[in-house]
C-alpha cells in the first residue's frame, strides 16, 4: 500500500513536469515554435530560428522543409546550395527568418535518412538485448509484486 | 542521443568493471543499469503520441521531454525501482539512475547547429551546456568503439582467472 502511494505520488510529479515543461519551455527558447510561425509569421521576421526539420523538396538554390507536424506545422524555404541535402533528410537548421517564409541559414547539420533508419534499428536491437539480459538475472515474483534475483541472493541478506 | 546500442554497451562496460571492483555490488545489477540507460529515451513517445495531440484533447500544454531531463530521469528511476522487491530497491534505484545519467555526457557531445545542448538540468536550471560536436545523433560509428570496449570487458571478466 505504501509502495502504491509512493508510486502514485511520483507519477503525479512526472505528469506535472510534462505539463510544466510544455507550458514554460517556449519562454526559455528564443526560437519561435511552428504554431507561432503559422499563426503570425510576419511578426517573427528577423528572429533567429533553431529547429529540426524534414526536407520535403530541394532545388538548385534552396531546400523546402517541413517544420513541425500538422496541423501546426509550417513549410519553409531555406536558401542553400549545399549538395549533400536530399529529400527525406532531417536537418538541424540555425538561421534567420526572412519575409515570405524564407530562412537564411547560419548553419545546417544534416542527418541522412539511412543513418536515421539505422539508428532506430540498432536501438530496437539494444532494447531487446537489454530486456533479455535483465530477465536472465531477474524474475517477477507474484507474491512480492516485484522483481527478485533469479539466483536467490538478496541484497539485504 | 547517440544510438541506444552504443549507450547500453558503454553502461554494460562501466558497471561490469564497477561491480567487479566493489565486492558488495552484485553483478546482477549490471542489466539493471542497462535498463536505466533506456529510461531517458522514453521521450521518444512523441513519435507515437505527439504532444500537440494531447494538448488538443486535454486543453493543457504538454511535452514528453522531461523524460530526457534530470528531474524526470530521477523520478523515472525512482518509479522503476518500485518494481523491485524491497530488499533490492535501494541498489536498483542507484543502478537505474546511474545508467540513465550516463546519457547526458554522451548526448552533450552531439553536434548542434546552434552550438548548445538542450536544458538537461530541468527543473533545476534552464542553463544550456555547450554542445561537444563530436558526432551526430544519426551517426552509427560510435557503436564500433563501444562494441570493442564491451567485448574487451566481457573477455577480461571471463578469462582473468
Amino acid at each position: 500500500m505504501q509502495r502504491l502511494a509512493i508510486g502514485f505520488g511520483l507519477a503525479v510529479l512526472l505528469v506535472g513536469m510534462f505539463v510544466h515543461y510544455g507550458a514554460v519551455a517556449p519562454a526559455h527558447d528564443p526560437s519561435p515554435t511552428a504554431a507561432e510561425l503559422r499563426a503570425d509569421y510576419a511578426s517573427h521576421v528577423g528572429d533567429s530560428l533553431y529547429v529540426w526539420a524534414d526536407v520535403i523538396d530541394r532545388d538548385a538554390d534552396h531546400v523546402t522543409v517541413q517544420f513541425g507536424s500538422p496541423p501546426d506545422g509550417i513549410v519553409l524555404s531555406v536558401r542553400t546550395t549545399r549538395a549533400d541535402i536530399d529529400r527525406g533528410d532531417v536537418i538541424q537548421l540555425y538561421g534567420t527568418l526572412r519575409p515570405n517564409r524564407v530562412v537564411v541559414p547560419d548553419r545546417i547539420v544534416v542527418s541522412d535518412r539511412t543513418g536515421l533508419t539505422g539508428l532506430y534499428t540498432v536501438s530496437v536491437i539494444a532494447a531487446v538485448g537489454t530486456a533479455a539480459a535483465f530477465l536472465r538475472s531477474w524474475r517477477f515474483d507474484r507474491s512480492q509484486y516485484g522483481f527478485v534475483p533469479r539466483d536467490g541472493d538478496r541484497s539485504d541478506a | 542521443m547517440p544510438d541506444l546500442l552504443t549507450h547500453v554497451l558503454l553502461v554494460y562496460s562501466l558497471t561490469t568493471v564497477v561491480t567487479d571492483i566493489v565486492d558488495r555490488l552484485p553483478d546482477r545489477f549490471v542489466p539493471v543499469a542497462m535498463v536505466g540507460a533506456i529510461l531517458p529515451d522514453l521521450s521518444k513517445f512523441h513519435l507515437l503520441v505527439a504532444p500537440a495531440q494531447l494538448t488538443a484533447v486535454f486543453g493543457i500544454p504538454f511535452s514528453w521531454l522531461p523524460f530526457h531531463r534530470l528531474g524526470g530521469t530521477i523520478v523515472m528511476a525512482a518509479l522503476a525501482s518500485l518494481t523491485f522487491d524491497r530488499s533490492e530497491r535501494r541498489l536498483a534505484f542507484g543502478f537505474l539512475l546511474g545508467g540513465a545519467l550516463t546519457q547526458y555526457p554522451l548526448d552533450g557531445m552531439i553536434e548542434r547547429a546552434n552550438g548548445l545542448s538542450p536544458p538537461y538540468f530541468y527543473p533545476f536550471t534552464w542553463w544550456q551546456p555547450p554542445a561537444g560536436g563530436l558526432y551526430l545523433s544519426s551517426d552509427l560509428w560510435p557503436i564500433l568503439p563501444a562494441a570493442v570496449l564491451a567485448s574487451g570487458v566481457w573477455l577480461w571478466q571471463r578469462f582473468r582467472g
